[in-house]
Formats: structure tokens, C-alpha cells, sequence
């Protein structure tokens, strides 16, 4: 019995230490409410800046959209420009240039990304400063206002670092779509073929249909008075009357 | 039990055998009584009905209704003729011979002789008319015309009214005309038609036609067949109305019941008679008038005239077959067009819709008429379409039919297009969308035809005549998808479908739909992207692939269409497309503002192994230049945004682009934003970069001088005095301005010489407008020192700019020197320029006339005589009032010297009256006497009024906390005893390093200038740091923008720190003003410090006790 108790104290202990553990948490990060900018109790000032803070989220997520998108595309590019051009032996660097042409310039779409991303986070922060800062002068709610300015501030950060890397990023792209056009044009002069980028390397077309052929295939017509339409005049069933 | 059982099934075998036996015999086949039976019938019941009808005859003696009975005997005797004659012709089963039916003539026999009874007995009856009539008809079946036309000629000539006058007529003409005698049917018929209108005119008109078409007068019976169709026309629409109910008063109309034209029985029973029933006059009158019209009228308006008479479909259709088969027994051509056109719009599907279109084409043929071949070639596989969907078409016929449309309307088609294509054809592009619509019929319908590919490319030269350039492409690849790829037509094909899709895309694109635009540019695409494939003329190539890469540039792709016309450039250095694609390359960039890949691109072709030829390359450099400026401004946007942007970007994009007058921009604009943001540090670090980068930038002037502003913002004192020195040194548009600010900022800081040097530089560098302030500032600071031979030797040169703050104070250094003539015409001019002197100005040269005035008051002799003494109170008088004017002014400055003057004056004019010697002579005791203490209470009253100057000058130094030195003689209760005002002389600023730790505070006060808490930090750390020079500013700035007691205490701490004692004392006063009690006990300790113990107990009496706080210079009481 005396065993059971102390194990039985022991469990308790641990419980509430975990409850107060937990609790410590959920109260430690705070959770701005949003404020409705249609709330008819709010000064209109009030509602204007928070919904101009909410507009710059939209925005921002729109632009990450945007970016998201453009990137698939390039990606998609690649992939049929790849699949579909065949320089043939002589244009092994073309390809490779190509290549690294292609790379590149997913780094920048990455990095675009990257910072639409940033300023997705930025405009949120900052709409969650504004939202805070407009229900701590409203009496609606109390906030710790530092803590979110730290993160408005964090974001600017990100966002500078962000930048950084997207010049760099562009930086090699133009290196290297510079360096591709001069290995094509020393392919070409090397004697290239100046088709293969425009043909690809798939085969023609194939017939759209088994529709009767004609030429060689066709029986040859008779001749008739009329070339353009084969029509033998014998053809005609005469005129009844 | 077994034996039972066996009964019982032989009983059931024998029960089902006979029901079954019953059943089939009870199978009798029902069917329809045969007409004759009817016939046999319809006999017994006529015949009943006769006897009835004698039987009511001869009970209905005198009766008045015995005539209708008579009537009604005779047409059932009639009527049983008829039965008798149908009887015998069933029974000969319509054989050719004659009937011979005893039975018949014996009935009617006695049916006329009722007749003739009737109308012996009654003469005048109104059914005589009817009787006559039916007399007439029944001699004319027993084939006794002479007695027939007897009883007709009768009714017409007897009756004329009478509505079977008509019929009569009409009957009578009918005779002659089966005769063959159709003039005198004509006659008949003609009364009829020229009568009033009754319910024969139609049928005679009809009639009369075919009397003219027998006598081969077809326009006649034109006319006449248009009469019976109007009158039936007429009948039918007044039967329409009358069926509404509406009265009719024409005689005994049909609808009294009597004389319905459908044979039907009347309402009395009586029959009607109406000669040649069956005959539906609209429609036969129509069918019959093909006949004539074909002969007589124009062809050309055949349809609508047979239309506009036409009573409905049915008969249209049937007069329509005729005349086709007239037209075409006639081989006219046109009016087989015409009509069979109709006929295949309107016609059933049927074997003759069929010959119709046989008809059709050999007719379009005939007369080469191919403007409508579309149309035509629509309804024929319209024909074909709908024939064929017949179930009771055999596919052997469905085939051979389709075999046969197929040829027509490729022979048709074929045809038109060869007439097209001769030269100066009119309306050509008309007649090819006509055929071409034709060609869309034909591909459509006959998908599996052999000649399908070449109608397909004969399509497409129709089309292109049509400029129907979109569709000729289409087709085009159509057709090269159907041709071998090894056939060498593909090619060609190809070609001219993308130079047909091409001139689509040329068309103005506001008049074409989106749909169309994107089929176009696929089109296009595949059509050029396959064609490549095939050897080609370079030219071909080169204008096919630029073809493929503006389909790409059209719909947007830009950067697809950017790669490929990169390409075309290269491959084809310095021809024209290469031109016009590097153009576009550009253009694409620019399009999608992307700069940096425009300036890649321009830097890219300027190279030197670019393909673009000089011309070119001049036109690209100012493109780049373009380029790089609007990505600077898209850098600078970024930068200065509220995004974090940061200067590092411009920073990086001006490291690019360094050596070039755009990396000049880029550092420029990043200064600016890092003004704008208040990074100081930054803003000192591109200034130096600049500096150091670009020294003959432009702008470095304006540079210079905001950094120095900013600095002074900071106060950072020595930094903004060194960058405005640096601007004056690059000839700085301001430089007179930066030199006076420069200038200030030593003599704030106590190097006077520096401070004077500056203003005479300022004072040189520019001509006497523009040297004013700076004029005015040496002034000051040379009055400052106090050294008046240096005053008039630095001011003197410039009295000619008649500044009165200088020249009023060479004025007075003048005085001070004993130059009182030089003085006196200096400060005259200063008191005429009154208007525009300030009041310090104007104090100083008050208060120089006073000096003056006084000065020549001491070269007065002892006071000897009455004469001298009036003349001296006079010049006392004077001397007194310009002192107060001078005071008056209001001058900090001056106001205390001129009363401090004031008062010495009048303690020396008071001396000089106490010491007046006046003589007795020509005075009696008494007078002398009294004029000994009229001099006394002079002396006294002066005595008097010297302290009362020097009490107001006193209280006059506590109300405008101003302690300079005469103000301070004023408190120790001397009276100044100098033409020249004193002032404090600063202490030499010794310290030079910064205290730790103000970048934060400047930070501050760079975001929020009027941030007090920080600006009485930062003053607070220089003074701990031994620095009161800037300490002083400090927190007179703070003072300034709103700082309060504590402030002002604290910049009485740094004032006395820099030995500027009336600063001090101002500062303190103004704290213990403000309720600071540190303030009030250092403005005490300070007064006492300086020997005015008495000011310090009125200063401590004068002002409250205030609150605690503050630094104390010392331990206060």
C-alpha cells in the first residue's frame, strides 16, 4: 500500500509538472486575434490601416503565387527543351552550357521565390503588429508588442538576406546565358547545324488521318477535260430530259 | 382405381380433341361487305325511300311543301339510276365497253318525268330553277344534249339570278368542249366569267384556260388561270369569314346550305349538283399554268410568280415539277436553275428530287452559271444527305448515288474555280468565298472520295483569292498531314501554308477573334517547324524560322520568342531578320521591364563578336544607357522602400557598375536613402566613397554640405566644420552660407580667431550684397572681444555697405577711440536707416549719440554762470533721454549698458552741479543762495536718478535673464562705466574625443530630432566627459524644442563650465523661473561667485522655492 502510494504520488508529480509545462507554452507565444476591418465599432482609421496591412498579405501571397508559378513553368521548359533539341555530336557543350543556362536560371526562379516568400512573412508580421497595435489602443486586447516588433524586425532581415543571395543568383544567370549564346555561336561556326534548335530531334509529323491517299498511292485518274477535279465528262449521268 | 383413372384421361383426350376440332372450324375470316352488297343496299333503301316518298306525295294533297317532295322523287329515282349504273360497272369490273343498263335510262325516264310534272303543276315554283337543272343533267347522261342544253338554255335565259345559272353554263360549256368544239364552250364559259362571281367562276376560268391552251393562245390562258386561281383565292377567304359568322349577301351563297361545292347532301335533302367534281381549282389551275408560262414568261421570274400564287406546298411543288420538266424538255437553262433550286429546297425526298439534281447541274453547266455553286453544291448533298437516310434505299443504290453527287458537285466546283481564276474576273473575292463554301460542302460530305486531297488543295487557292488566309493555312496543313512525307508536294504545301497563316497574322488584329489569333499562330507554328525539316533555300529558312519565332513573340511567350530570335541572330549575323530580331529581343525585355536582362542583352550584342552591325549597335548604346538608368531607379525604389530594402543593393549595383557615371547614380541615390532612413554611419561612409570615387562629381557640393548639416544635426561639431570647410574648398554654390555656418560653429565652440577667419573669407568670397550676414556676424564677434582698434580696422573698409549692425558698432569702437566726428556721422547714418535697423542697431546708435553727447558734455568748463548752468541742464536733459531711448530698444545688450551709462552720467553731471561756482555778481544773497540749492536738489535728483537706473537696469537683468557684464554692474550697483558693452569671453574648448556610446543617442535624435530625453543624455554625457562646449549646444537645442527646468539648469552648468557666465546665469534663472530649486540655488551660488552677494539674496528671494532635482554647481542654501 505504501509502495502504491508513493508511485502513486510520484505519477501525479510528474502529470502536473507536465500540465504546467504545457500550459507554460501556450502561454509563453501569443496569439494575435484578428480584428474584422468591417467592424462598425472600430474608428474608420482604425479599419483602414488593417485592412491596408491585410491588402499587403494578399499581395504578397499573390506575388508567391506569381513566382511559384513561374518557376513550374521554367521547369517545364527545361524539361521539353531538353527531351526535344539534339545538337548532335558536335554540340556536346552546347548542351552542357545549355544546361548550366537552365540551372541557373532555376536558382534565380528559386530565389525569387525565396523572397516573394520573405515578403509574404513580412507582410504578415506586419499585419499582426497592426492588428496588436489597434487592439491595444482600442481596449480590445493586450498584446506583447515588442515580441511581435522583433519579428517584423526578423523578417526584414530574412529579407535582406533573401535579396542578397537574388542578386547573386541573377548575377550568374546572366554569366552564364551570356557564355551559352557565345558556345552556340562557336558551334555554329564550327560548322554546326543551325536546324537542330529549331526542329528538335522528333520525327516529322505523322499523317493526321488514313484518309485515301493520292499521288502514288492513288489510282492514277483518266485524263479529262477538267485536270483540277479528275472529272470525266463520261462520269456525268446525262440530262434527263 | 387404375380403371378410373384411365377413364378419365380417354374422356379428356376426347373432350380436347373435339374443342379442337370446334375451334378450327369456328376460324372464319371476316371481311369488308363488297361494294357491290353496299350497292345492292344503298338500292333496297333508295327504293324505300321512293316509296315513302309517293306515299307522303300522295297524302300530302295541296300541301305546301308537296313541290320539295316532288323534287326529292325524282332525285331518289336518280339516285337509284346511279346506284343501278355503279352496280353494272362493278360487275363488268371496269371494263372498256359500254354499259347497257335498261335499268338506268327507265329510272331517269321517270325521274325527268317527275320533273316535268312538278313543274306543270307548279310553274311558278322556286325550286323551278333546280328542276330544269337536274332535267339538264339527267338528259345529258342519257346522252339527249339537244334536250339538255333545251332545259340549260332554259334556266339561263328564265332565271338569270338563279345561282345554277352557272352550273347551267358551265355544263353547256363542258358539252362543247368534250365535243371539241372549244370555240363555242368558250362562249359558255366566258358568260360565266364575266357574270358576278359565284361558286363556278373558278372552275370556269379554269376551263376557259384550257379552251386557250387547245386553241394555242397561252398568254390568254395565262390570264385565264390566274382568273380561276384569284377566285378560288377569293372564294376560300370569303368561306373563311363567312365560317366566323359573318352575314354574306350575295343571292343564295353556300352557306344557306343548298349548293356546297362538296357534293355533299344539303340540308333538305336535296342534291346538289355541281358539274365536274374532284376538281381542285387552285391546285390544278397552278400545275396546269406550267405548261403556258413556260412559253410565254420569262423564266427568270418563274419562282416567285409560282409562289405568289400558290396556295400551299403541295401544290407549289407539283407546278414547280412541271414546269422542270418543261424546262427541260425545253433546255432552258435558267429557268431550270431556277426551279429545280426550288424544287431541292422544297421538294420531298423522292426519285424526282434526284433527276432534279441531274437536271441541275446540266443546266448550271449549260448556262455556266457557277455564282451560286456554293449554295447549289449544299442543297445537292442535302439531297444526297436526306435520299440516302431513306430505309428504303438499298446501299447498292446509296452507293451509286453518292457516286454520282460526288461527280456533280466536284465537276461543278471544279468548273466555277477555273472561270474564277481568269484574269479580271469582277467581284472575284465574292465568287471565291462562294466556292469555297461550295469546297467545305464537298470535303464535308465526301470525307473517303478519291479526289479529296485534291479538292482539298484546290480549296485552298479559292481560299486565298477569298483572302481568307486563315483557312487557306488550315488547310493547307491539312493536306500536307495527308501527303506522304516523302512526296516532295509536302513541302511545297507546307510553304505556302505558313506564308498563308502568315498574311493572317498580318491583318489588323483588332479585326480578327482571340480563337482565330491562336489557330493562326499554331498553326503557323506546326506548319513551319515541319517545313524545316525539307532542304530549303536559305532565304526560306531564315524567313521560316523568323515566321516561328514571332508566332511566340504574338501570343506573349516572350521568353521562348527571346531564345529563338537570340538564335536567328547568330545564325544569320547582319541580315535583316537578324536586325529586326535583335530589336525584338530588346523590346521583349524591355516589355517585361526586366532590365537586367535587357542590359545583359544590349551589353551582349555591343560586344565585339556580336552580330549586330554598327548601325545597329549605335542605335543599342543609348537603349543601354536607358536600360541601366531605369534599373538604377528600380534599385533606388527598393532601397528606400519600407521592405528592408537596404543600401546594400545599391551599394552592389554601384561596386557593378564602378568607374561609370551610373555607378556615380547608384552611390548617390544610395546617400540619399540612407538619408532618408537616418543611417548616419552609412551616410558618412558613401559620402567618403564618393568622395574618394567620383572627385569631380557634381554633386559633391550639395554632398558635402548635407553631410555637414546632418553632423551639425548630430552635433557632431568638428566633423560637420570639417565637411563644410571641404565644400567651400570645391567652390560650393553656398559657399558663403557654409563658411558663416562653419564660423558660428567655432565661435560656439570658442576658437574666435578660426571663427573670425571664416567670416572674413566669407566676407571676400563674395561683393557687397552677398556679405551681409557674414558682416554682420564679424561685427559681432569683434564687439565680443571687445578690441576696438581691431574693430575699426576690420570694419572700417565696409562702412560703405551701410549695415547698420556694423557700422553701428564701428560707430561705437570709433567712440570708444575718441574718433567722435567718424562716430557721429556712422551712427547718423544707422539712425536714418532707421526703417531697416534692427533694434539692437538702433540701441547701439542711441546710445552712441548719448556717448557722444556726453563726451562733449566733459568739454565743459567749471559751471561759472546762470548762462552755462541752463545750457548744461539742457545738454543733460538730452543726454539722459538718448540714454533711455537707447534703452528703449529692448536690447539684452544694451538696454543694461545705457542705463549703467545712464547712471554714470548722471552721477557725473550731479558732481559737476555740486561743484558749480556760481558768482554773486548781479545776484542779491538770496537769489544766490536759492540758485546754490536749486543746483543741490539738481545734483540730488541726478544722484537719484542714476539709482533709479541702476535698480531698473538690476530688475531689468532678473525680467529678461540677462546677466551680461553691464548688467552686472548694474547688480553690484556700480554704474558701467564704458562706451562699449561687455561680454563674457568663452573658455577655449580642450577636449576633443568623444565620450562612449552616443551613436545610439544620435540614432534617436536622427529618427526624432525632438527627442529630449535623449538630447539632455547625450549633453549630459559630454559634460560628464569634460566637453561643455558641446554640452551647451546640446541643451540649448533641448531648450529650444521643448526642453524644460532641469534642461535649463543643466545648460547653466555647461555655460558656467565654458566661463560664459551670463549664459549661466540666464540658465539658472530660467530653471528657478521654471520651479527648479537647483536652478535657484545655482543662479544664488553663481551671483555670489561673482561678487554680488546682494543679487543672490534678491535672486533667492525672488523666486520660489522649487522642486527638488537637478545638479547643483556647488552647496546651495
Amino acid at each position: 500500500m505504501r509502495r502504491f502510494s508513493r508511485i502513486w504520488m510520484k505519477r501525479t508529480s510528474l502529470l502536473v509538472l507536465a500540465t504546467f509545462i504545457a500550459f507554460g507554452f501556450a502561454c509563453g507565444s501569443q496569439q494575435v486575434e484578428p480584428l474584422d476591418p468591417n467592424d462598425s465599432t472600430l474608428p474608420q482609421d482604425t479599419r483602414r490601416w488593417i485592412a491596408a496591412a491585410e491588402d499587403g498579405v494578399v499581395a504578397a501571397r499573390a506575388r508567391r503565387d506569381a513566382a511559384k508559378e513561374r518557376l513550374e513553368r521554367a521547369r517545364a521548359r527545361q524539361k521539353r527543351m531538353l527531351d526535344e533539341i539534339d545538337f548532335g555530336s558536335k554540340g556536346a557543350k552546347v548542351v552542357d552550357s545549355m544546361n548550366a543556362r537552365f540551372e541557373r536560371h532555376q536558382d534565380y526562379l528559386e530565389a525569387q521565390l525565396d523572397r516573394a516568400e520573405a515578403l509574404l512573412a513580412l507582410a504578415e508580421a506586419k499585419y499582426e503588429l497592426a492588428t496588436a497595435e489597434q487592439a491595444i489602443i482600442h481596449d480590445i486586447a493586450r498584446y506583447d508588442v515588442e515580441e511581435i516588433k522583433q519579428k517584423v524586425e526578423h523578417a526584414r532581415r530574412q529579407l535582406q538576406d533573401v535579396r542578397n543571395r537574388l542578386r547573386q543568383t541573377r548575377e550568374s544567370l546572366d554569366r552564364t546565358t551570356t557564355r551559352f549564346w557565345q558556345v552556340y555561336a562557336q558551334y555554329l561556326k564550327e560548322g554546326g547545324d543551325a536546324l537542330r534548335f529549331w526542329t528538335g530531334k522528333g520525327p516529322s509529323m505523322s499523317i493526321a488521318r488514313s484518309a485515301p491517299k493520292t499521288g502514288t498511292d492513288a489510282k492514277p485518274q483518266e485524263q479529262s477535260v477538267n485536270p483540277r477535279s479528275n472529272v470525266n465528262p463520261k462520269d456525268l449521268p446525262s440530262n434527263p430530259f | 382405381m387404375s380403371k378410373i383413372v384411365k377413364r378419365y384421361w380417354v374422356n379428356f383426350a376426347g373432350l380436347f380433341l373435339v374443342c379442337a376440332a370446334g375451334c378450327a372450324q369456328q376460324q372464319v375470316t371476316v371481311r369488308d361487305a363488297a361494294y357491290v352488297e353496299i350497292l345492292r343496299v344503298k338500292i333496297s333503301k333508295v327504293r324505300n325511300a321512293i316509296e315513302e316518298t309517293r306515299e307522303t306525295i300522295i297524302s300530302a294533297r295541296n300541301a305546301r311543301y308537296l313541290p320539295e317532295l316532288y323534287l326529292r322523287l325524282a332525285e331518289l329515282l336518280s339516285e337509284e339510276a346511279q346506284y343501278h349504273h355503279r352496280l353494272a360497272y362493278e360487275r363488268e369490273q371496269g371494263g372498256g365497253k359500254a354499259l347497257h343498263v335498261p335499268q338506268v335510262r327507265l329510272l331517269k325516264e321517270q325521274a325527268i318525268g317527275v320533273y316535268k310534272q312538278l313543274l306543270h303543276k307548279y310553274p311558278r315554283t322556286a325550286l323551278a330553277d333546280q328542276v330544269l337543272f337536274n332535267i339538264g343533267q339527267e338528259q345529258r347522261e342519257l346522252g339527249n344534249f339537244t334536250e339538255m342544253q333545251q332545259y340549260l338554255q332554259q334556266i339561263v335565259k328564265e332565271y338569270p339570278d338563279s345561282p345554277l345559272k352557272g352550273e347551267a353554263l358551265l355544263v353547256l360549256g363542258d358539252y362543247y368542249f368534250d365535243k371539241g368544239e372549244v370555240a363555242e364552250s368558250r362562249i359558255y364559259y366566258e358568260q360565266i366569267t364575266k357574270d358576278k362571281p359565284s361558286r363556278v367562276t373558278g372552275l370556269a376560268y379554269y376551263k376557259l384556260a384550257w379552251v386557250w391552251v387547245n386553241l394555242n393562245e397561252c398568254d390568254k390562258a395565262i390570264a385565264a388561270f390566274e382568273g380561276a386561281l384569284h377566285t378560288a383565292r377569293a372564294a376560300d377567304q370569303k368561306k373563311k369569314a363567312g365560317a366566323k359568322g359573318s352575314a354574306t349577301n350575295a343571292g343564295r351563297e353556300p352557306d344557306d346550305g343548298r349548293y356546297a361545292e362538296d357534293g355533299a347532301h344539303t340540308d333538305n335533302g336535296s342534291k346538289k349538283e355541281v358539274s365536274n367534281q374532284g376538281i381542285d381549282v387552285r391546285h390544278a389551275a397552278l400545275v396546269d399554268l406550267a405548261y403556258c408560262y413556260s412559253l410565254e414568261r420569262k423564266p427568270e421570274n418563274s419562282v416567285r410568280y409560282f409562289r405568289s400564287l400558290a396556295r400551299d406546298r403541295t401544290t407549289y411543288v407539283e407546278a414547280l415539277e412541271k414546269l422542270a420538266r418543261r424546262y427541260g424538255v425545253m433546255s432552258e437553262a435558267k429557268g431550270s436553275i431556277l426551279v429545280t433550286r426550288e424544287l431541292l429546297r422544297l421538294g420531298p425526298i423522292n426519285e424526282e428530287r434526284i433527276d432534279d439534281v441531274k437536271q441541275l447541274h446540266a443546266a448550271l453547266r449549260e448556262a455556266k452559271d457557277y455564282t451560286a455553286v456554293g449554295s447549289d453544291s449544299l442543297l445537292i448533298a442535302s439531297v444526297l444527305a436526306a435520299y440516302c437516310s431513306r430505309a428504303d434505299v438499298s446501299d447498292r443504290v446509296r452507293a451509286e448515288m453518292k457516286k454520282q453527287f460526288e461527280l456533280f458537285i466536284r465537276d461543278l466546283l471544279t468548273r466555277a474555280q477555273e472561270r474564277l481564276e481568269r484574269p479580271q474576273q469582277e467581284r472575284q473575292v465574292e465568287r471565291a468565298m462562294e466556292i469555297a463554301r461550295g469546297y467545305r460542302v464537298y470535303l464535308h460530305a465526301f470525307p473517303q472520295s478519291k479526289a479529296y486531297l485534291d479538292m482539298l488543295l484546290n480549296i485552298t487557292d479559292v481560299l486565298i483569292l477569298a483572302k481568307d488566309h486563315l483557312e487557306a493555312g488550315r488547310r493547307l496543313l491539312q493536306a500536307a498531314f495527308m501527303v506522304d512525307p516523302r512526296d516532295e508536294r509536302r513541302r511545297d504545301i507546307l510553304y505556302d501554308a505558313v506564308v498563308s497563316l502568315q498574311n493572317f497574322l498580318h491583318t489588323k488584329r483588332t479585326d480578327v477573334s482571340d480563337l482565330e489569333w491562336v489557330l493562326a499562330r499554331s498553326g503557323l507554328r506546326r506548319a513551319a517547324s515541319e517545313l524545316l525539316r525539307y532542304p530549303l533555300h536559305e532565304d526560306k529558312i531564315r524567313t521560316v524560322k523568323f515566321a516561328i519565332a514571332m508566332t511566340y513573340y504574338d501570343e506573349g511567350n516572350l521568353s521562348e520568342a527571346v531564345d529563338r530570335f537570340t538564335a536567328l541572330a547568330y545564325e544569320y549575323p547582319g541580315s535583316e531578320e537578324s536586325e529586326i530580331s535583335i530589336r525584338l529581343i530588346l523590346d521583349a525585355f524591355d516589355t517585361l521591364s526586366d532590365f537586367d536582362s535587357l542590359m545583359r542583352a544590349a551589353q551582349q550584342f555591343l560586344a565585339s563578336d556580336s552580330p549586330a552591325g554598327q548601325e545597329l549597335r549605335r542605335q543599342i548604346s543609348p537603349l543601354l544607357g536607358a536600360a541601366q538608368q531605369r534599373k538604377l531607379d528600380e534599385v533606388s525604389l527598393e532601397a528606400a522602400g519600407d521592405e528592408g530594402g537596404g543600401l546594400d543593393m545599391l551599394v552592389s549595383f554601384a561596386r557593378y557598375n564602378q568607374g561609370t557615371s551610373l555607378g556615380e547614380r547608384a552611390l548617390l541615390n544610395a546617400f540619399l536613402a540612407a538619408r532618408a532612413q537616418g543611417d548616419s554611419e552609412q551616410l558618412y561612409k558613401l559620402g567618403e566613397a564618393i568622395i574618394r570615387l567620383y572627385p569631380s562629381s557634381e554633386q559633391l557640393p550639395g554632398l558635402l554640405s548635407t553631410i555637414g548639416q546632418m553632423a551639425v544635426a548630430r552635433f557632431e561639431i568638428d566633423r560637420a566644420i570639417a565637411f563644410l570647410a571641404r565644400a567651400v574648398k570645391i567652390r560650393h554654390p553656398q559657399q558663403v552660407r557654409l563658411l558663416v555656418t562653419a564660423g558660428e560653429l567655432e565661435e560656439q565652440l570658442g576658437s574666435r580667431d578660426q571663427s573670425r577667419l571664416r567670416y572674413q573669407e566669407a566676407i571676400r568670397a563674395t561683393d557687397n550684397r552677398g556679405r551681409a550676414e557674414a558682416l554682420e556676424h564679424l561685427a559681432k564677434l569683434l564687439e565680443q572681444e571687445g578690441d576696438a582698434n581691431r574693430m575699426v580696422a576690420e570694419l572700417a573698409p565696409y562702412k560703405e555697405d551701410n549695415n547698420p549692425e556694423a557700422l553701428s558698432r564701428l560707430a561705437l569702437a570709433q567712440l570708444a577711440l575718441g574718433k567722435i566726428q567718424e562716430a557721429e556721422t556712422n551712427l547718423q547714418n544707422v539712425l536714418s536707416a532707421s526703417a531697416s535697423a534692427s533694434s539692437e542697431a538702433l540701441a547701439r546708435a542711441h546710445h552712441g549719440v548719448a556717448e557722444i553727447m556726453f563726451a562733449n558734455s566733459l568739454g565743459y568748463g567749471e559751471l561759472n554762470s546762470l548762462e552755462m548752468v541752463e545750457e548744461y541742464v539742457a545738454v543733460v536733459e538730452a543726454i539722459q533721454q538718448s540714454y533711455l531711448n537707447a534703452a528703449r530698444e529692448g536690447s539684452l545688450t544694451y538696454t543694461p549698458v545705457a542705463l549703467g551709462r545712464l547712471a554714470f552720467m548722471s552721477r557725473a553731471a550731479a558732481q559737476r552741479f555740486r561743484t558749480a561756482n556760481i558768482p554773486q555778481q548781479g545776484l542779491s544773497p538770496v537769489q544766490h543762495q536759492q540758485v546754490v540749492s536749486a543746483l543741490q536738489r539738481r545734483a540730488e535728483q541726478l544722484e537719484q536718478s542714476a539709482q533709479e537706473a541702476l535698480t531698473a537696469c538690476a530688475n531689468q537683468s532678473f525680467a529678461q535673464r540677462s546677466f551680461g557684464p553691464a548688467a552686472r554692474s548694474c547688480l553690484s550697483g556700480r554704474a558701467w562705466d564704458r562706451v562699449l558693452a561687455g561680454f563674457d569671453k568663452f573658455a577655449r574648448r580642450t577636449s576633443k574625443s568623444e565620450p562612449a556610446g552616443l551613436e545610439e543617442l544620435r540614432k534617436r535624435l536622427s529618427r526624432n530630432a525632438d527627442d529630449i530625453e535623449a538630447l539632455r543624455e547625450l549633453g549630459s554625457r559630454f559634460l560628464r566627459a569634460g566637453d561643455p562646449h558641446y554640452a551647451r549646444l546640446v541643451f540649448a537645442a533641448a531648450i529650444e524644442r521643448g526642453g524644460g527646468a532641469v534642461d535649463a539648469n543643466l545648460l547653466g552648468i555647461a555655460e558656467n563650465d565654458v566661463q560664459n557666465y551670463s549664459g549661466a546665469l540666464s540658465a539658472f534663472a530660467r530653471a528657478a523661473e521654471g520651479g527648479l530649486e537647483a536652478g535657484r540655488q545655482n543662479l544664488a551660488t553663481l551671483l555670489r561667485k561673482l561678487g554680488l552677494n546682494a543679487a543672490a539674496e534678491d535672486a533667492i528671494k525672488r523666486y520660489p522655492v522649487g522642486q527638488s532635482g537637478g545638479q547643483l554647481l556647488s552647496k546651495g542654501r
